[in-house]
């Protein structure tokens, strides 16, 4: 045994723990050495004095009972988590397992993507394109499909806002789920593929041209005259087409006035970019020029063109005088505050909803000189200019509302729509 | 002052009422075969939501606690703070016994790492007790507590040399030495307690004997 064993089993051989076998190795090297041997002495003589010493302990306190209970007595009781839990642990893992079910059942439409019906968009404006997965392309097919140019939704909706905001002002006809099965009636087909200037009905797409998100504090505040003229600087290098003399006159609306009293006119900013060649009457595709036609006119002249009246004629000219009255009350409101965006956003809707893309883009054009600095104003011009077909001052107004940072999904459409302008363009002979 | 080794006091739960040393009091499950039975069906009751039932387990092993504790602090407050402590917690634990080892065991794990926590913040907090031995208040008070008074100036005095080099160990060797040579627990029941083994025991009693040595030989040569 080494002197570095023996120090190990020195203090178990003092107490006298040791097997037999290391004890009798321990006193051989004990014996053999002198220094261990002194230490065992001088360790023997301190263990001795220490089990004859004397440390007591105090007494506990009598009333140490009491107060542990008493503070036990304020703590609540404590046990495993899992005792007398059973019930509740099982009713969670029973819950979680119903959520866990119910979520994957609705995980697919967690993720749709939300129409653009739903959210105010133009609906006759093409979409973006949602990647090579989404939105799979029909199949080509000879068959005429339904093309639904009208977004129900929106023409309710407006009506409903505008009622509140001008005191019940807005007339309506008949019951609204009659009137909204009414608006569905007139479907028009065109075939896939269809060049939107081709497409019957394209122009007059009913649908609130204006975002919805245009900021209602922009509504009031006036352009000044820098503003307004940089805005019909950019339109005149744009290249923004005239509309014929005798559009104007033959539109049911009369020129609006603006804030100076003055007549701004249906040409708008092509009346002040100076004359320019004017296109051929013929050439308008709402038909001759000719004095404004009575109020019910265009109802009759509709009922003459498609024959004999049945219950959905019926429900279609009701539509349309409706539309027509919306479009007079806005009109009257115009007239008696002509700087009021609240009142010109209106008359736009009602335009749109009346099928005048020409006074639809007038009211545009006085939206955008009274806030240049709208993109939404710019937007709605340019899809009124699109359905007066009028590609180049639509071209211009995209790429106004684009340079303005419009809003996302219009952003994307104003560059989707501006890309197909300038193809269209490119390949116009 | 009562001699542990002659304690005669009846612990609660001695059934048979036998004169126990302090060194059997403080073991409550130690004993025969029954205590740890005894002590298993209290764990029980209040491991189901009985506090009484912990009251009995307080009764059973506050001495033995107390005793440990008491050689470890200075000062009777500090004492009896601690030992509460270390009940409430053995209260909020006790869910967690799981019959690994003796409840004597247990709960002297839980107060000795208590102790050790508690003397190592007062360190850090460089907290200076007028009970401290340096002072002597402690002897005094301890005098006062003393229920033998007849006890002579020799006996007091080589107990206060006793104390005072116990009291220089580290608290590592300092709690080893008492519950061995004091509370006569065997190296083993210390190892459990302290959570290693029995040869690091041995060696905090060897490096502590080593220490003492010059201190005690002052106490051997007046003997």
């Amino acid at each position: 045994m080494r002197c570095t064993h023996f120090r190990k089993r020195i203090m178990p051989y003092i107490e006298g723990t040791l097997p037999e076998r290391l004890q009798k190795l321990t006193e051989e090297h004990i014996a053999a050495c002198e220094s261990c041997a002194r230490e065992l002495a001088e360790l023997t003589q301190t263990v001795h004095a220490l089990r004859q010493a004397e440390y007591p302990a105090m007494e506990p306190a009598l009333d140490l009972r009491s107060r542990i209970m008493a503070r036990l007595a304020r703590e609540p009781v404590r046990r495993p988590w899992f005792v007398g839990r059973r019930q509740a642990y099982s009713g969670a893992a029973v819950g979680l397992l119903v959520f866990a079910i119910a979520l994957a059942a609705v995980w697919p439409y967690l993720f749709q993507v939300r129409r653009p019906s739903q959210s105010r968009m133009p609906s006759n404006v093409q979409q973006p394109a949602k990647g090579p997965a989404a939105a799979p392309k029909p199949p080509p097919s000879t068959k005429a499909e339904p093309y639904t140019v009208i977004a129900d939704g929106h023409a309710r909706d407006d009506v409903d806002v505008l009622s509140k905001k001008l005191g019940a002002a807005v007339p309506r006809t008949g019951a609204s789920p009659e009137r909204f099965r009414r608006i569905e009636a007139p479907r028009r087909t065109v075939a896939p593929g269809t060049p939107l200037k081709n497409r019957p009905g394209t122009a007059p797409a009913r649908v609130s041209p204006m975002p919805a998100h245009k900021e209602s504090a922009d509504r009031t505040k006036p352009a000044g005259a820098k503003a307004v003229a940089q805005a019909t600087a950019g339109i005149d290098e744009a290249g923004i087409e005239e509309i014929p003399k005798a559009e104007m006159e033959g539109s049911p609306t009369k020129p609006h006035v603006n804030g100076k009293g003055g007549k701004v006119g249906y040409g708008g900013v092509a009346e002040e970019a100076g004359p320019r060649p004017r296109r051929a009457p013929e050439s308008r595709p709402s038909g001759p020029a000719g004095p404004p036609p009575a109020p019910g006119a265009l109802e009759s002249a509709w009922l003459e063109r498609r024959g004999t009246a049945s219950s959905e004629d019926l429900s279609v000219e009701a539509q349309k005088q409706h539309n027509l009255e919306l479009v007079q009350t806005y009109e009257r409101k115009a007239k008696e505050s002509p700087n009021s965006q609240v009142v010109l956003e209106g008359l736009l809707n009602a335009y749109n909803q009346a099928g005048q893309p020409r006074d639809e883009y007038m009211t545009a054009n006085q939206l955008v000189r009274l806030d240049p600095k709208s993109a939404t104003y710019w937007f709605a011009q340019a899809q009124a200019a699109e359905r007066a077909k009028m590609p180049r001052t639509a071209a211009a107004s995209y790429r106004q509302a684009i340079g303005l940072k419009i809003a996302q999904p219009y952003f994307r459409v104003a560059k989707r729509r501006l890309q197909a302008l300038e193809a269209e363009r490119g390949t116009r002979p | 002052m009562t001699n542990p080794k002659q304690d005669t006091d009846l612990l609660p739960g001695n059934q048979a009422g036998r004169p126990r040393s302090s060194g059997e009091a403080e073991g409550a499950g130690r004993g025969g075969g029954t205590e740890p039975d005894a002590d298993l069906a209290l764990v029980l009751r209040v491991q189901a939501g009985d506090v009484s039932a912990f009251g009995e387990l307080i009764d059973r092993h506050q001495r033995a606690i107390y005793g440990i504790v008491s050689r470890m602090v200075t000062s009777r407050d500090e004492a009896d703070d601690l030992v509460q402590d270390i009940f409430v917690s053995a209260y909020r634990a006790i869910g967690s016994f799981r019959r690994e080892a003796k409840l004597s065991t247990w709960l002297h794990t839980i107060a000795v790492n208590m102790t050790l926590k508690r003397l190592k913040k007062m360190k850090r907090q460089n907290m200076l007790s007028i009970d401290d031995p340096a002072f002597g208040l402690a002897s005094t008070i301890r005098a006062e507590d003393d229920p033998s008074p007849d006890e002579s100036l020799q006996q007091r005095e080589r107990n206060d040399m006793v104390r005072r080099a116990i009291d220089t160990l580290p608290d590592k060797q300092r709690i080893v030495v008492v519950m061995h040579y004091f509370e006569q627990r065997p190296c083993d029941e210390i190892a459990a307690i302290l959570k290693c083994s029995v040869g690091t025991v041995w060696s905090r009693l060897h490096y502590a004997c080593r220490r003492l040595r010059g201190e005690l030989r002052l106490l051997q040569q007046g003997l």
